[in-house]
Parts: structure tokens; sequence; C-alpha cells
């Protein structure tokens, strides 16, 4: 089991009272599986990807990551375990203004120590395997929105992650782009044989392949959205 | 500092203005410690180059040459000691010259055999008839050596006898003249033996409470007999609190733009940290970046201060002290990630969720 979330809880002060974001939730996903987690804003989508990526801590319950216990640990564990075995991809492609496209993943390799030149190489491969090939020494300000969120996507393949979690990472893109950049990121988590979790607004975008959730009320359940096969 | 060497890179305008500042902070400083050491240099020269450990003055005059007054019965104890002692006297003059009207004279009487005496041929000319061996710095006034000096007040005139090395005292040019001369000078008649102060060249001093105490003098080292120079308490105190506070202000710039820079950079920060970043390796790329402009900036700024220095030339009391260079450059530094110090708290507090909520 690649994330193994189990009873999770998690509620916020709302004044005098106290508002319930998640209520025992329960996910596992497998290596190699993809599974789309839907929820109107403010369902906790963005909080259930926050505790699965260690940014966050649940109230209740545990997470496992990798095989290993992920609940209650430092700050200094919880951060190696996200920078070795955690890819992220951003709802806004957040990219360091300064680096370049290829520096933008060699980061992640120097931030382990480990930026040599196996890892530089990796980071060009990754760049050409989501058509990047040409913007390799492009900053983000050259970019269009598409190529940034590709940018992200090979970010987050960099530490040859085990789980990759996205945040609607089609929502600053058009719908015709948004399919297309979807489609590259569920064929490079395959393709890397990576645990994919999203949460996004909408699962339109998805083929029949990913396990569909919805989020309401704090609560997990198979998604009674229509499918449409791709 | 992967990332920090790249934003530096590609922010130069934003790293350029911070590092003029410091640059200009830098040179300032370092004018003012040429200024510092100059103005102390023009105070003491001439007695710092006295071949002499410690100074003995009367007792309770609290290290000014002008107030004490010694005779041969408070010489007696130090030469009975053992230790090198010679009498001498200090005294500030004018002197009409034949060439470039009139001078000022930081005299030192000094019996032409003794230690004191600054090279041989001062020696052999002071041993000879009356007359005044000058420092080098008077031949840029066009006296030459044959010239006749006439002291004002005592309507003295005295040869030039030669020159020696230059120095000054109380920012007066040096002389020497026989300890006679100046009794004569200073006392006219009716010196009686009287002089300044007793040079003592030691560094054995276990005996000299006692001779002290024997002789009714208060011995102190040559670096405490400083003090005693005109204004020299009063002017290394002002430049002291001058740099001081030039220091202070540098941390404060350095530390608020430092601040505001993490502040604008909150963002990046947390992303960096989600991204696996440990705070030790943040807090070495920022304080790394930091000290990267600091030095080079201090740097730059302290060399332009060094050719600002060159080209002073003897227009004002300037010189140059590698120390002292240093140390402001050091203390610059220093003080300046001192004060950046603010900033790594913040940097600390950062949460890496940040990153799933805004763009940078």
């Amino acid at each position: 089991m690649t994330l193994q979330l189990r009873n999770i809880s998690l509620a916020y002060p709302d004044g005098a009272d106290t508002r319930t974001i998640l209520d025992h939730v329960d996910l596992d996903i497998v290596a190699g599986e993809a599974v789309a987690v839907a929820g109107q804003s403010g369902s906790g989508k963005s909080t259930l990807l926050a505790i699965a990526g260690l940014l966050l801590s649940p109230d209740d319950g545990t997470v496992v990551i990798a095989g290993k216990p992920a609940t209650g640990l430092s700050t200094k564990a919880s951060t190696s375990i996200r920078r070795n075995h955690i890819g992220i991809i951003y709802q806004a492609s957040n990219l360091f203004p300064a680096l370049t496209c290829r520096e933008q993943l060699e980061l992640v390799a120097h931030l382990d120590g480990r930026l040599d030149h196996t890892m530089r190489k990796r980071a060009t491969q990754l760049l050409c395997q989501v058509g990047l090939e040409q913007r390799i020494d492009a900053r983000p300000a050259q970019l269009s929105g598409g190529e940034r969120q590709r940018v992200g996507i090979a970010r987050a393949l960099m530490n040859q992650p085990e789980l990759l979690l996205a945040d609607e990472p089609t929502a600053s893109l058009d719908p015709e782009r948004g399919a297309a950049l979807m489609t590259m990121l569920l064929g490079q988590a395959s393709a890397h044989a990576t645990a994919l979790l999203i949460v996004s607004h909408t699962l339109e975008q998805l083929p029949s392949n990913v396990r569909r959730l919805d989020l309401d009320n704090g609560r997990l359940s198979p998604s009674t959205s229509v499918l449409i096969g791709r | 500092m992967f990332l920090a060497l790249r934003e530096l890179r590609v922010g130069r305008a934003r790293f350029g203005l911070v590092a003029v500042v410091v640059g200009l902070i830098a040179l300032m400083a370092t004018m003012l410690s040429g200024l510092a050491v100059g103005l102390v240099d023009d105070g003491i020269s001439g007695l710092r180059r006295l071949p002499l450990t410690h100074v003995a003055l009367q007792d309770g005059t609290d290290a000014v040459f002008s107030r004490s007054t010694l005779d041969d019965d408070n010489l007696a104890p130090w030469v009975d000691s053992g230790v090198e002692a010679s009498p001498f006297g200090v005294t500030f003059l004018n002197a009409h010259t034949p060439t470039s009207g009139t001078i000022d004279i930081a005299l030192f009487g000094i019996p032409p055999d003794s230690f004191l005496a600054p090279d041989k041929q001062a020696r052999n000319a002071l041993t000879g008839p009356p007359g005044i061996v000058l420092s080098d710095r008077f031949q840029e006034d066009g006296i030459e050596v044959g010239d006749n000096l006439t002291i004002v007040g005592a309507d003295e005139v005295l040869p030039v006898l030669g020159f020696t090395y230059a120095g000054s005292y109380g920012h007066v040019d040096i002389a020497f003249s026989s300890l006679a001369v100046w009794q004569q000078l200073q006392y006219g008649d009716n010196s009686r033996g009287r002089f300044s102060a007793i040079a003592i060249n030691s560094d054995n001093t276990s005996g000299f409470a006692a001779t002290d105490a024997a002789a009714g003098t208060n011995s102190m080292s040559k670096d405490s007999a400083y003090a005693g120079s005109p204004g020299y308490s009063g002017e290394t105190q002002t430049m002291t609190l001058i740099r001081m506070f030039l220091l202070v202000i540098s941390a404060l710039v350095v530390g608020a733009f430092f601040v505001i820079w993490t502040v604008q950079r909150t963002q990046q920060i947390g992303l960096l940290k989600a991204l696996g970043a440990s705070n030790m390796y943040v807090i070495r790329d920022a304080i790394g970046q930091l000290a990267l402009i600091l030095v080079v900036a201090t740097a730059v700024g302290a060399l332009v201060g060094i050719g600002f220095g060159q080209l002073v030339g003897d227009a004002v009391p300037f010189r140059l002290e590698a120390t002292s260079v240093l140390t402001t450059a050091v203390s610059l530094i220093g003080l300046g990630l001192l004060g950046s110090v603010v900033a790594l708290r913040r940097i600390v507090n950062v949460e890496p969720i940040i990153a799933l909520k805004t763009d940078i």
C-alpha cells in the first residue's frame, strides 16, 4: 500500500463552534493506481491532500506512506518523507521565478544532496517526456500556463516518488488544455508506477480507469458522477 | 546556495541596490577608519616613535605633559633603580622662519647622549652648539639646514641643525633640541634643572610602584601616555562613536532589507519546505545569499575607500592601516549578518502548507 489513511478526522474552530472538515476518512491507494476526489469548494479536498502530503497533521487517525507510519512525526522526519517519497503538483504551478525549467527539477535533487550528472540527465529526460524539450532553459515568465503546469508535473516526478499528489492541476487551464494535461499526468503516473491522488472540483476530465470518490460533509464515498470514457 | 546564486543572477537590480548601499557604508566606514588612524597619528606619532616603554610624570597630573614639572630629585630614584631613564621636556612653540613665516613646533628637549636621540646624526648635532633638529616635514615649508629660527616670546634665535624622522604631537610637527636649550626656552635663566617627564625604557615593571612612591611620580605605559596629547581622548572617542553609529546603521539597513526580502519570499520559502527542504537548508541558502552580498559590497566599498585615501594625500590627516580596515570590514559583515537574525525566526516559522494556497 502506497498511501493508507485511517480514520482521519480534522476540525477547525469556527467562532464559538467547531467545523468538521474530515470525519473519520479512510483511503487506500496502491502503486500505479489513480484516485480522484471531487467535492465542492470548501469540502476539505485540499485539506485531505495536505494531510496525505504531510503538510498538515490530522486531529485524529493515522497516515502510512510507502509502508512508513507518518503521523506524529517531527518536522524533520515528515520533511524527509515528503522529500523522498512524495511529489506534489500544485493548482498554481508554483515555479521559482529565478530558475529555468531544468533548474526547477535539479533543485529537488539538490535538496537531498543528490544533484549529480545522473540527476541532471533525469531532469532533462523528464522535461522531454512532458514535451518541453524546446523549453528546457526557459524561465517561468517565458512559459504558457500549460507549459508551467507540465514543468510542475516533471518536478513532482523528479525524486521518483511512490506517491503523487495533484491539487486541482487543471484549474487554471481551459478545458481542452486541461484534458490534455490530465492525460499527460495520468500517463506519467502510470509510466512511473506511482500512486496518484488528484483532488478536483470536477471529475469530468478524467478517464474511466481512475477511481472516483466524492468528499461531502467530511466523508468519502464512491462517486455518483457520470463517467466519461476517454 | 543553489537557489540563492540563481536569484542573485536574475535579480541583479534588487540585490545591486542593497549592495550599493552596503558598499557606500563600507566606503564611509573605511574613510572614517583612515581619518581616525590619521588623527591619532597626527596627535601622538612623535611620542610613539620615541624609543621608550613608559613615561613617569609628576604625580596628580593625569598624564598631561604640560601640567607635569619634575627635576633631578624626581629623576634620581629612577636612575638608582637601575632602569634606563632619561629626563625630557615637551612644549609647544611658534617660530619665525626666513622663508615661510611662522611655524608651530612641538619641541622635545632631550639629553643628546640619551637613548631618546632620534638618530646618530641628530645626536651629534644636538651635542654641539645650541640649535634645533626639525621633523622632515618642515622641509616642505622650504626650511633648510642653517636657517635661523626666531622663537616667538623667548626671542631666542636657533639655527636648524638638521632633519630627522617625521612625526607630530598634538597635531603639531615635532622638533628636537638638547634639554639645556629646551629649559632655556621654557624657563629662561631660572630653569633649576626642571623638565616635563622621565622617559623609561624597561619591560620589567616590577619595581615601578616603589620607585614612583620614592620619586613622587606616576609612571604609565607609552599607550597610556598618549591620552596626555592635546585633544587625543576627545578625538578618539568622537571617531569611535561615529564608527559605532555607522556600524549600527549598517546592521539596521541590512537587517531591514533582509526582513523585507524574507517577507516577500514567504511563499517561496513555504514551497521549498513543501518540496522537502529542511529549515537548515533554507536558512543556509538565505544567509549565504546575504553573506555573499555583504562580503562583495564591503570589499568593493573598502577598496574604493583605500583608493580615495591615496588621493587625499596630506590634505587631511588620513592613514589606513590594514588591521583597522580589516576590522571595520569584518565588523560590517558580522553586524550585517547579526541584523538579519530577526528574519531567521520568520524563515523557521513559515509553514509548507502555504505552498498549496498561493502561487509564488
